[in-house]
């Protein structure tokens, strides 16, 4: 029924090696001073959730095709999906052509070149591709069927889905590499209602193997913390102390990771854009971004433009002491890639580290007499003023060291740069995403609006 | 080959699988082939360093069987392939048959042969890329020059697409359309001191390229200069609970994020809306009528019919308060007993239809923007819309404003920035007290659902609200 070719381009995507050096070649007749292609294959197969009823079962095969070039360090991109051989040429004239209508770019001095990897990461089980949508079905009726075991009226919506992709990528430095990883994402959100009370709860777990992945209990946890958040209660306005659970931690490490982006640096657009070799928070926090990892989410021996990663501390005991470069900006600061660019010009962290304190996290909880515990959704700061104003969305009111009660319509704001001052505490403990640690976090002194007494 | 020509083949090599779909025995099944193609452009301190082309082809078959949905989709339309997906979809909806516990079903409809084209004034390739450049710079020039010296960064980006799409399904659609869409965009950054702060401006219709050739630069990159100079000067709003006043531009978020979503009829079919079992009763103010229409020609959310082949029309979701009617696919009308109102939208091809909102709007009333400012002791003037999001099964929401000024003693007082507002969604439409008698839609975006993001836009007149909880520092 499948045919069996698309699981070999998934498998076996050196295949696709010789057509895509074909067409920088053809790129670099062409006028093309640099050029890399790509060529990516891949395939999901996904269940849906919706009611507390398997919705939809699917599955997508996909084939692409992209190729850069540049000319005077300016640079068209031209990409197709479902391409045909035959149209590669026209493609090709076309990103060529667009190069040309690019305003000259002075800064640009060339693409990477070939480098030796430090490490390749594990990133492809091919068990994944082993996976059929019946064993799919079921692992997600499970998770359906736990959630109803803690409350028979839980509404469970979610999803599950298992993708296996593959690509190659030339360039006219010389670059020839061939790429092969797996991801299984599931996730579910419960709703429990009580008369006019609603509480809600989402859970989810990732992986890149399938021994890393537990399929049940997901819909469980999910329908537990839901009947939790059932009967909040406003709060008063005043600033109090913060703590930050691994899922709401992650985007406040996250959203430093995105803020060490060497290009939004350079171009003045990022909240730590004159910061760099500056304090910025206490010494109990130091992060870095590490895509060596094996088996992790974001792992990966090189770049989207096939530079290698390197391991990089962006915060080191509340100092800012390295950026995220892609090949431009590196260039451009005359410093070393750390091979976190993608082939449109963007750069993106990986996996994130952060090192751990010294006590668990129920005892950081425990020595707040008063304050909000907030478990899920961050404090989203701008990235380039660091202004916060967001919603207080998944918490819970600390009283005397224990979670009293969920919290209704209640918003923090600030700026990230006074948050970082105010952090004093990292737990010991985390929560582990593959590659990913994440360790709940306190901030005191934080402002909390609402319409409580 | 002709245009016409190519039109014919595409339903040549769709509707021959759907047939045979219909000889297995589901109880549904269409088929979406898409073509596209587009080109953008990113301009950044003043230079166009990036220009790029995307094409994309392919189909999705969706097959209804023993009350589960199978869903194959591929790049390209290689006769064969899209066979095998229908083969693939056939056995996904069979296998998960027996785990099904709220059958999907779909409504009755009338299938319609159509063939629409809505392409604006101009096609893309009527304007050549280095002209469309060119006015990037230009407006980029116009925001610099606007700064004071004080912008650090600026970024102006535009893209057009056009898109095409053909459905056929097993009860007789055969629609076809091609629709073009352009954006464009100008953010500036600004420092004074140690404040660093960015204003974004954008465009957006369905059409082509002339949105660049019919740019006002006052209500667009000058206009992001001016603010950004504002923003410099401004305070973070006070923390507490607030009477607010909303612009148009955040008073569509309002009506897009804590009514539209909750009007979805698959959230509240799932129960997880706080609209359901309230058809008929008084959610709102009786000041408030709330409209979905994706016909306004033009506009950014607008479809000629929705991703299952069903005409698209205006859909009067809250009447005086009331509410009035949901937002329906094919699926959803199936399980209320109605008829679907052409809400069943999808991504792309690999996307599934969900319910979604088009162009989304309160209908203005009789106020004055005056009238509600002096009516107010102390309270927060949000002036310009960024995003929102809502949690519908709590009935929960937030918008967040760029822009704000401070109401003092019934006058405009202090600029703001950054400005949040979190309501509970039924209070907050009962407390609209005003609304005004003005009305814009200039807030052209992609809502997300379900890892989907389809083009709307939202507007309205002025509101006032008599209190609601601001995100804010200090007293």
């Amino acid at each position: 029924m499948i045919s069996g070719s698309k699981y070999s381009e998934i498998e076996s995507p050196e295949q696709f090696l010789p057509l895509v050096q074909k067409v920088v070649i053809l790129a670099r007749r062409k006028g093309a001073q640099f050029a890399d292609a790509v060529i990516s294959v891949g395939r999901e197969v996904a269940v849906d959730v919706e009611k507390s009823s398997i919705k939809t079962s699917e599955v997508s095969w996909g084939k692409s095709f992209s190729i850069r070039v540049f000319i005077d360090g300016g640079m068209g991109y031209v990409s197709t999906n479902g391409f045909m051989e035959h149209e590669l040429e026209g493609l090709v004239d076309r990103a060529v052509e667009l190069s040309r209508i690019a305003t000259p770019d002075t800064d640009f001095v060339a693409l990477p070149d070939p480098e030796t990897a430090e490490k390749k990461p594990v990133v492809f089980d091919p068990q994944i591709l082993t996976v059929g949508s019946h064993q799919v079905t079921e692992w997600a009726s499970e998770n359906i069927r736990q959630a109803q075991a803690v409350c028979k009226d839980v509404i469970v919506s979610g999803d599950i889905a298992f993708e296996a992709s593959a690509s190659v990528l030339a360039s006219s430095t010389g670059i020839e590499l061939t790429r092969k990883s797996t991801r299984i994402h599931t996730g579910y959100f419960c709703v429990i209602k009580n008369g006019q009370s609603v509480g809600s709860f989402a859970e989810h777990d990732s992986a890149r193997f399938l021994s890393d992945f537990v399929p049940g209990g997901l819909g469980e946890k999910a329908a537990r913390r839901a009947l939790e958040y059932r009967n909040p209660r406003k709060i008063a306005t005043g600033r109090t102390t913060i703590v930050l659970g691994p899922l709401a931690a992650i985007g406040l490490i996250s959203a430093l990771a995105s803020a060490a982006n060497a290009e939004s640096i350079q171009r003045k657009r990022s909240l730590l854009a004159d910061k760099l070799n500056k304090v910025i928070a206490p010494d109990l926090l130091t992060i870095t971004d590490n895509g060596l990892i094996d088996r992790g989410l974001y792992s990966g021996a090189y770049d989207g433009e096939g530079a290698k990663r390197k391991v990089v501390t962006i915060i080191d005991r509340g100092r800012f002491v390295n950026m995220l470069h892609n090949s431009a900006t590196a260039n451009k600061a005359h410093v070393p890639n750390t091979g976190h660019g993608s082939r449109t010009g963007g750069i993106s962290s990986s996996n994130l580290e952060t090192a751990l304190g010294e006590l668990p996290a129920a005892k950081l909880i425990s020595q707040v007499e008063d304050g909000i515990y907030l478990e899920m959704g961050g404090l989203d700061p701008d990235l380039v003023s660091g202004d916060i104003s967001t919603s207080l969305d998944f918490a819970f009111k600390i009283e005397k060291g224990e979670l009293a009660y969920p919290v209704a319509n209640a918003m923090v704001a600030g700026n990230l740069m006074e948050v970082l001052r105010n952090i004093d505490a990292v737990s010991s403990d985390f929560r582990y995403e593959p590659g990913n640690p994440m360790p709940t976090i306190r901030i005191r002194d934080v402002q909390v609006s609402s319409s409580g007494d | 080959m002709t245009e016409n020509k190519f039109i014919k083949n595409i339903f040549d090599i769709i509707l021959p699988i759907v047939d045979e779909a219909k000889r297995r025995g589901v109880q549904f099944s269409d088929i979406r082939a898409m073509s596209g193609r587009g080109s953008s452009i990113l301009v950044q301190d003043s230079k166009a360093e990036k220009v790029f082309y995307s094409q994309s082809s392919g189909v999705a078959v969706r097959v209804l069987y023993g009350g589960a949905w199978g869903f194959a989709s591929m790049d390209g339309w290689e006769p064969g392939a899209i066979f095998n997906c229908l083969e693939e979809a056939i056995a996904l909806a069979k296998g998960s048959a027996k785990y099904v516990t709220d059958p999907a079903i779909v409504a009755g409809f009338d299938p319609v042969q159509l063939q629409i084209c809505a392409l604006g004034k101009l096609d893309p390739d009527e304007i050549p890329l280095a002209k469309k450049q060119a006015i990037c710079l230009d407006q980029e020039k116009m925001a610099l020059a606007s700064g004071g010296g004080k912008i650090v960064n600026s970024v102006v980006s535009y893209g057009d697409g056009l898109r095409e799409q053909w459905i056929v399904n097993t009860v007789g659609t055969q629609a076809y359309s091609k629709i073009s869409r352009s954006r464009v965009s100008c953010q500036v950054t600004a420092m004074e001191g140690d404040m660093r702060q960015s204003n974004y401006q954008g465009l957006g219709h369905q059409g082509g390229p002339e949105i660049l050739l019919e740019i006002n630069p006052e209500e667009f990159s000058v206009k992001a200069a001016k603010k950004v100079l504002q923003q410099l000067k401004s305070k973070q709003a006070p923390a507490g609970e607030f009477p607010v006043i909303f612009h148009p531009t955040i008073s569509g978020l309002l009506a897009h994020e804590a009514l539209g979503h909750n009007a979805e009829a698959d959230a509240i079919w799932s129960g997880q809306s706080i609209l359901q079992g309230k058809m008929g009763q008084q959610v709102a103010s009786p000041l408030v009528t709330i409209v979905d229409d994706a016909t306004l020609a033009g506009k950014y959310g607008s479809e000629p019919f929705d991703s299952e082949g069903i005409p698209t029309r205006r859909r009067v979701v809250l009447k005086h308060g009331v509410l009035n009617e949901l937002l329906h696919s094919l699926e959803t009308a199936g399980k209320f007993k109605t008829a679907s109102n052409g809400c069943g939208r999808a991504q792309d091809y690999g996307s599934m239809p969900q319910v979604r909102m088009s162009n989304t709007f309160f209908e203005p009333g009789t106020s004055s923007v005056d009238e509600m400012i002096k009516g107010i002791d102390r309270g927060i003037y949000l002036r310009e819309g960024h995003d929102g999001y809502v949690f519908t099964e709590r009935g929960q929401f937030v918008c967040h404003a760029s822009e704000a000024q401070m109401i003092e003693h019934g006058n405009l007082g202090e600029p703001l920035r950054d400005v949040s507002v979190s309501g509970l969604i039924l209070e907050t439409l009962m407390n609209i007290d005003r609304v005004g008698s003005d009305f814009e839609m200039i807030f052209p975006g992609t809502c997300g659902k379900g890892g989907q993001g389809v083009p709307t836009d939202c507007g309205g007149p002025h509101l006032r609200v008599s209190r609601m909880v601001v995100g804010g520092v200090g007293e």
